[in-house]
């Protein structure tokens, strides 16, 4: 490649040359963001600001360690000067014992990798308080207790019978009731022999759980036949890290809309970043949008707050969602910021995204813009 | 310059020339948010490397091979990610060679066809399109493209002449279509 002979071009070659610089000089790329650049700058004086603390870090932190070698040292030379000389007594020398890799005893293993609780534990940590303190041998808090057991198995057997009437049966315990209640239905769960009478418990369960009831449900989930009365108890207590979990390994995309679904109801600091992350994941992307229809009030403050993300596939995931959100006030917003210049990319994704009405007269416009036709252009195609 | 600088100008210069940097990245990526990327990751690297920076070359220039050195790092990884070995030569999208079917008066608009000419440039294959850009739209001399880019002079020559001759079959249509233009002007004589 190196020693490739020059021709001297022919003058249709020399036209053609020209033709081409001219075209190449009409090239035109996207213009970089104003937010883009901010981004960029702040990313330089984040970089400058830890380079700096690390400075201010590794200063006291030579100090302290050059301290406490110097305390070393000077210790060790007083323990040597002050130690008494060794008097042999026995001049016999024992032999050193052999070491092969034979002899070595290996120690026990004494971590375990991670593994979600099992039924037996979950109840462990939900059983009943009160045996424990001894409480249970009052005769008030046993008669209680024994009034409970009785309302809590005609419950059950109601929700057996009927299912459907679940959230009526709830609806006859007081919150009061709802801790005694959930450790009681999972002592129950436990010692169950009965499949139909167990799937009633859970179901029971599921509708008046707590959060401390979620490890429970957790691991009653992945028994096939009470998954979908678990999983119902988890949409509503499970936190993020339980619902990431079991949408992750969710069986099917019906499933997984409706834990993404619940996912979007938990606090959106936390859930709006894990839900970008299965929108931009092919195979759960459409499970996502979908549950997106689910939720009556979707996390729109977080998702746009997501469009300053300094990772470009995060930004379009919250374009896309913020389009697939849509409405008049969400269309009102991004037309705010074409006008504004702020997040331009980003709003005319969303607006691409959007299947509104006014969403799609608005990125007309845009397209046919003078200003912003090629950044449309652009934001349709990285759709 | 010279001599080594010291940090605050260092920073001085690295905005100053962070425009241009994002720019470029953006021509040698055609993609606004792969260029991000590819501009963050090669400030990280001029952060740590920033000695290296001696003030024996222009800064822009240094920066530059910055930003080139993260631009294949970063085809590399996409390379790996998409189930294909790094480093094949071949541009990302290969680029619409068609012929446009449309006749010429009905044709793209202008800002199509500069739009059309910056994708078919950022679809080059990746030196070819390291050194056209550099080039064309930098304004660097093939010796600081050399300097950029780790390359010899006739290295950078024979790629700039393939990237162009790349180019004019890729336009070709555009090409054609002028000159028949031209040549069916009277009074214009484009031989």
């Amino acid at each position: 490649m190196n020693d490739l002979p020059r021709q001297e071009p022919t003058s249709d070659e020399a036209g053609s040359d020209a033709r081409l610089d001219a075209l190449l000089a009409t090239a035109r790329w996207p213009e970089p963001s104003p937010e883009s650049e901010r981004r960029l700058r702040e990313a330089w004086g984040r970089l400058g600001d830890r380079r700096r603390k690390t400075r201010w870090y590794i200063g006291p932190v030579a100090a302290v360690a050059a301290a406490v070698l110097i305390g070393v040292f000077v210790w060790r030379a007083i323990v040597t000067e002050t130690r008494e000389p060794v008097v042999q007594t026995n001049p016999i020398r024992q032999a050193l014992p052999v070491t092969t890799t034979k002899s070595v005893e290996r120690p026990p293993r004494m971590s375990v990798p991670w593994r979600p609780p099992t039924v037996w534990e979950a109840a462990l940590v939900a059983r009943e308080p009160t045996s424990r303190h001894g409480l249970a041998s009052r005769p008030v808090v046993a008669a209680a207790g024994a009034g409970l057991i009785g309302r809590v198995k005609e419950a059950v057997d109601a929700v057996a019978a009927n299912p459907d009437e679940v959230a009526v049966v709830a609806a006859q315990f007081s919150k009061a009731d709802v801790g005694r209640l959930e450790r009681r239905l999972a002592q129950d769960i436990l010692s169950e022999r009965s499949a139909p009478r167990r799937k009633a418990q859970v179901l029971l369960l599921a509708e008046l759980c707590t959060a401390r009831s979620a490890p429970l449900l957790a691991s009653l989930a992945a028994e096939p036949e009470l998954r979908p009365q678990a999983l119902a108890g988890l949409e509503r207590v499970g936190d993020v890290p339980t619902l990431t979990a079991l949408a992750s390994g969710a069986r099917d995309d019906g499933e997984r809309r409706r834990l993404l679904a619940a996912l979007l109801r938990r606090e959106p600091a936390h859930a709006v970043p894990v839900f970008l992350a299965f929108l931009q994941d092919g195979a759960t992307e459409d499970a996502a949008l979908a549950a997106l229809d689910d939720v009556k009030n979707p996390p729109v403050d977080a998702l746009f707050a997501r469009l300053n993300d300094p990772r470009a596939g995060t930004r379009l995931a919250a374009a896309r969602a913020i389009g697939k959100v849509d409405g008049p006030a969400v269309t009102a917003r991004l037309a705010w910021m074409l006008r504004h210049n702020v997040n331009r990319r980003e709003a005319l994704a969303a607006l691409a995204a959007s299947d509104g009405a006014e969403a799609k007269q608005l990125f007309q416009w845009a397209l046919e813009s003078k200003e912003l036709g090629a950044a449309a252009r652009a934001a349709r195609q990285s759709l | 310059m010279g001599a080594s600088v010291d940090r605050t100008t260092f920073d001085r210069l690295v905005l100053d020339q962070l425009p241009a940097a994002h720019r470029f990245a953006i021509r040698l990526t055609g993609d606004p948010d792969a260029a991000e990327e590819v501009v963050q990751d090669a400030l990280l690297r001029a952060s740590r490397g920033w000695r290296t920076f001696r003030g024996e070359s222009a800064f822009r220039t240094w920066l530059f091979q910055v930003v080139v050195n993260s631009f294949r790092d970063h085809r590399s990884a996409r390379a790996v990610a998409a189930g294909r070995g790094a480093g094949d030569g071949l541009p990302d999208d290969l680029p619409d060679s068609r012929p446009d079917a449309r006749p010429p008066l009905e044709r793209a608009s202008e800002a199509e066809q500069g739009e059309r000419v910056a994708r078919l440039v950022s679809s080059l294959p990746p030196r070819q399109r390291e050194v056209l850009v550099l080039h064309a739209y930098e304004g660097l001399s093939p010796a600081e493209i050399a300097a950029v880019l780790g390359l010899s002079d006739s290295n950078v020559r024979a790629n700039l002449s393939f990237a162009r001759q790349r180019m004019r079959e890729l336009l070709a249509d555009r090409i054609e279509g002028e000159r028949h233009e031209r040549s069916s002007t009277p009074g214009t004589d484009v031989r």
